[in-house]
């Protein structure tokens, strides 16, 4: 496998138009780790991997991929070295798993070779790996959310890229299958050598299969490393508004994040926290 | 689930070229070939004016009088290859439109081109200085050239109307309705204003009609019919891209701005040109891809079957609008099959949206 190409950020700037959502972004991955992208609603993430696979062009910096800036680089060329999974893909409506996953084919195939031996082959390994192989004839608009999830993961692995940036892949997913896919990750990055980015919201999940954590709040970059190093009760309340406890997991010694109950009973639930509780009786008494 | 199914699609792999298509579409687009052969002999050997298979044999191999050359050659095929033409021509740029917006509603027709370039071709059919020389021939050689520049400019200003940071699959849908019943509006106040004589005329052709096309009229139209099946062919996968979303798209390596406006241009294009032949007709760009979508299991409006079956439909509407009494024009009896699917479509769209 050749060398990785490296993606790297420099003070991206970037927004739909109503002043900046990324206010200054940097950030550099490759060499065949799993960057994980942290932080509340809203805050950037996906307007970042958009950035980075120019699905949005910056206002200011640059993206650089294998050192060549992506403005100056053919869709078909960052395709064939960069997939990239939008944050709730639509399929149209008829349209098959297998159909969907071949679709990742597109940016190897020229025009007037639409199938191939290797094609089919490589399409068929990432819906077995993806365990939706058995769903191949089945309308995608018909899988449940799960499914669904998995069948587009498949299609960007089909891509066969080294770069594989991955917006919320867990969403939708019951925990066994969202550690299966974290796993595929991890398996793709040992055996593959590939980079990947991805952004979680299960803290714990991140924690457990990042080589690098990246916590970004409002547009920035607050934080950044080992998930070891970057994680803190501190960090958690100031960005998240989070009150949980961290504590090294007894069995592998990873970070494990356990929030605070803030009401109910054994909330340990301080008063003024600086967040008041979300007060559930308050709610059903304005709709009677 | 899947073991027991046969074989969905063939592999074909000759030298550098690689193909896999689904035994549906492959089997469907030969058969719907064979209607469209079946329906032309249909329109040549018969019609109201009864003529033995023979005489009819011998006209097309060249021979026959003037008489029997004028009843199989203008009344009867050339209409029928009009017929043929204008269906594919529209159902295909009503495909390629759908799919690059992905909205059943964004078709030429509904969108106003049509109109548009009807409205420029009454334009010049009731420009007193220029009447004279169009006479009463609808597909004249200048009615062509005013009906493409007309359909070019509405598309125009459609897509400037529309056009914010980028290509608004909705946005174009509102401003195309809006551009519709403005060219419509402005049609009929032309034809107020001129006299009845040109009126006449200019009401033959808005009103849609294959019957007095010359053979020599189509073949611009055929020409262009060709570039599309090959733009088709090109852009077949991009378009297919396009309908997962244009982020999507780009990710696989589709250029979502190149492809949309390549695939709009030659939709314009074909509705121009078919509404040069044969004045606006109403629906068949719109209705033709969602049959073919149905009819042959694809994953959104094909282009390319999507023009076959519009080729089905216009011939068929004009054999009936043929055989039924009275001379009515094509043009009148597609709104019949159109307009009640799209009473359709607004039904379970509400019924999406509302439930
Ligand atoms: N297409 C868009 N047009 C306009 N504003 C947008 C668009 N997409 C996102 N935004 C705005 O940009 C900001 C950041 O959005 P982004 O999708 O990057 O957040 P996120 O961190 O991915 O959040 P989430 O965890 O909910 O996915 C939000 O304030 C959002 O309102
Ligand atoms: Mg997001």
């Amino acid at each position: 496998m050749a060398e990785t190409p490296p993606l790297q950020a420099i003070d991206i700037r970037a927004g739909y138009g109503h002043g900046d959502v990324l206010k200054g972004v940097d950030l550099r991955v490759g060499g065949g780790k799993i960057t994980t992208i942290i932080g509340p609603n809203g805050c950037g993430k996906s307007t970042l991997l958009k950035v980075l696979s120019r699905l949005l062009r910056p206002t200011a910096g640059s993206v650089l991929l294998s050192g060549s800036p992506l403005e100056q680089l053919r869709t078909r060329e960052i395709a064939r070295s960069l997939a990239v999974l939008p944050q709730l893909p639509v399929a149209p409506d008829g349209m098959t798993v297998a159909e969907l996953v071949r679709r990742g084919r597109q940016p190897h195939q020229p025009w007037y070779r639409q199938w191939s031996e290797q094609d089919e082959r490589i399409t068929a390994d990432a819906m077995r790996d993806t365990q939706v192989a058995e769903l191949a004839d089945t309308a995608v608009d018909r899988l449940s959310g799960g499914q669904r999830q998995r069948a587009w993961i498949a299609m960007s692995l089909a891509q066969q890229t080294e770069l594989l940036l991955l917006d919320e892949p867990t969403t939708h997913l019951d925990m066994a299958h969202a550690v299966d896919v974290l796993e595929l990750v991890t398996t793709l990055r040992d055996v593959t050598g590939r980079t990947i980015v991805v952004v979680l919201h299960d803290l714990g999940l991140a924690a457990r299969y990042s080589d690098d954590l990246v916590v970004m709040k409002a547009g920035s970059i607050v934080a950044q490393g080992p998930p070891a190093e970057v994680l803190s009760e501190e960090l958690l309340l100031e960005v998240f508004g989070l009150r949980a406890h961290l504590f090294d997991d007894p069995f592998d010694g990873l970070p494990t994040v356990i929030p605070v109950r803030r009401t109910g009973i054994g909330g340990a639930a301080p008063a003024g926290d600086g967040r008041g509780p979300l007060d559930v009786r308050d709610r059903s008494a304005t709709w009677s | 689930m899947t073991a027991s199914t046969p074989p969905r699609s063939w592999q074909l792999r000759v030298g550098p070229i690689g193909l896999r298509v689904r035994r549906r579409l492959v089997i469907g687009a030969l058969t719907a070939v064979l209607v469209l052969l079946g329906l032309l002999a249909l329109a040549v050997f018969t019609g109201t004016l009864a003529m033995p298979v023979d005489r009819v044999v011998a006209v097309l191999s060249g021979g026959g009088t003037r008489v029997e050359r004028l009843v199989v050659i203008d009344n009867r095929l050339a209409p029928a290859l009009a017929a043929l033409l204008v269906g594919f021509a529209l159902g295909c740029a009503g495909g390629l439109t759908q799919s690059i917006t992905r909205n059943p509603i964004a078709s030429p027709d509904i969108l106003g081109v049509t109109s548009g370039a009807g409205a420029f071709a009454v334009l010049l059919i009731t420009t007193p200085a220029v009447a004279g020389l169009v006479g009463d021939n609808p597909a004249s050689s200048l009615l062509t050239p005013a009906a493409i520049v007309g359909g070019l400019l509405t598309a125009g200003i459609i897509l400037a109307l529309s056009w914010r940071t980028g290509f608004d699959g909705v946005r174009v849908v509102l401003v195309g309705l809006a551009v519709n019943a403005l060219a419509l509006a402005g049609t009929a106040w032309m034809l107020t204003r001129t006299d009845l004589l040109n009126a006449q005329v200019a009401v033959r052709w808005l009103s849609g009609s294959v019957n007095g096309v010359k053979i020599g009229d189509l073949w611009l139209l055929a020409g262009i019919s060709a570039l599309a099946l090959f733009v088709c062919i090109r852009l077949g996968r991009d378009v297919g891209a396009l309908r997962l979303g244009r982020d999507v798209a780009a990710t696989v390596g589709t250029v979502p701005g190149r492809v949309e406006l390549v695939a709009l241009a030659v939709a314009v294009i074909l509705t121009s040109a078919s509404t040069a032949v044969a004045g606006p007709i109403a629906f068949v760009a719109f209705v033709a891809p969602q049959i073919a979508m149905r009819l042959f299991r694809t994953a959104g409006p094909p282009p390319l079957v999507g023009g076959l079956a519009g080729a089905g439909v216009m011939m068929i509407a004009a054999q009936v609008a043929d055989r039924l009494p009275g001379t009515l024009p094509v043009g009148v009896l597609t709104p019949l099959i159109g307009a009640p699917y799209l009473l359709f479509l607004m039904r379970s769209y509400v019924r999406k949206t509302s439930g």
